[in-house]
């Protein structure tokens, strides 16, 4: 054994004793890295869904109000995430748009319909996704009496606008 | 001023310039808590990027690097950071990587906490998103749909409203 270590074997400061025994290893070494490093890198795809919440968050963050009903619909983490918009900071409703406003986004939705009956419970619906808004503005009675029995819930709302056209029949 | 080291989680050393480093908030923190400034000699050891392979890392500092003079721009102010679907064409070519390459170079960005990095790669994938149905989305990033059929007829029916929407006016345009 300690004879054939002398020989070196090509294994140079291998701790293997027999030169075959080492030469059959290192293939085998090299064999098992090599499906380890192939099976790395197919398992190695991290999946969006493996973020944190919050980097998922970041992502939700640059999307307008469309892509987010859409996202809410992907799987029960998403929906989950997506049931606050806690980064909407204003808000402007009119009888036809709802437009809410982030440091990355700015958009907006029309009704299709001027049916205030309609309307209203899909305002409110969308409001009560946005409680930490800082800004709304409301350019509608009916809208403005719906918000009236939801206030106390945005803790954060520094300023809240009525335009002249909002008592407007 | 001397470069500083930094070593990956799979023990590669990368020599970078202060002022590359300066990008990374958590990094530029660090060295204000330790009390080195640019006057100071740099650390002799390498300082451990845990969370951060070699190969993400390379591709970390190749933005850093480039983006190295953007940082006097005022990134709470500039217009220019705002856009969505307008993302610089040299960070387009960079972004042109694998899926799990581009998450992971999203995990490095908010672990390193590099505002501007984060901020295109968070973008590239929003845009990837962007118009596409819930199946759609499940399909380009390999989600399963765990919801029972009890739990989509639900959230059919509260997203019935949104039949009643008529289009999305501006699709997240510049402020």
């Amino acid at each position: 054994m300690s004879g054939s270590e002398e020989n070196g074997g090509g294994s140079t400061g291998a701790v293997a004793t027999d030169s075959t025994l080492s030469t059959t290893s290192t293939v085998c070494t090299a064999l098992s890295v090599a499906s380890i490093s192939t099976a790395i890198s197919i398992d190695f795809l991290l999946p969006l869904d493996s973020f944190p919440d919050d980097v998922l968050f970041a992502v939700f963050k640059r999307l307008d109000i469309q892509n987010r009903l859409n996202c809410a619909k992907v799987n029960n983490r998403w929906n989950k995430l997506l049931k606050k918009w806690v980064d909407i900071q204003s808000i402007s409703i009119s009888e036809k748009h709802f437009s809410v406003k982030n440091e990355y986004i700015e958009s907006s939705v029309t009704f299709k319909i001027v049916d205030t009956a309609r309307i209203n419970p899909m305002v409110l619906t969308f409001l009560k996704k946005c409680t930490h808004i800082f800004h709304l503005v409301i350019h509608n009675a009916q809208i403005l009496k719906y918000f009236a029995t939801i206030w106390s819930k945005f803790q954060n709302l520094e300023l809240l606008v009525l335009p002249n056209d909002t008592f407007d029949e | 001023m001397q470069p500083i080291k930094l070593v990956s989680s799979d023990g590669e050393i990368f020599e970078v310039d202060r002022d590359v480093i300066k990008l990374s908030t958590t990094l530029h923190t660090m060295f204000q808590d330790l009390g080195i400034d640019e006057a100071s000699q740099a650390p002799t050891d390498p300082i451990p990027i845990q969370n951060v392979n070699g190969a993400i890392l390379r591709k970390v500092i190749q933005w850093c690097v480039y983006h190295r003079a953007d940082q006097n721009v005022g990134d709470e102010n500039d217009p220019r950071e705002k856009r969505t679907d307008d993302i610089p064409s040299w960070d387009v070519e960079f972004l042109k990587i694998d899926q799990g390459m581009l998450f992971e170079l999203i995990l490095a960005a908010n672990y390193l906490d590099i505002k501007g990095l984060l901020d295109v790669t968070c973008k590239t994938v929003a845009n990837m998103i962007k118009g596409k149905t819930p199946e759609e989305i499940r399909r380009t990033f390999n989600i399963k749909n765990d919801f029972t059929p009890e739990e989509e007829e639900q959230i059919r029916r509260e997203n019935a409203w949104c039949e009643l929407m008529w289009k999305v006016l501006k699709h997240n345009s510049l402020k």
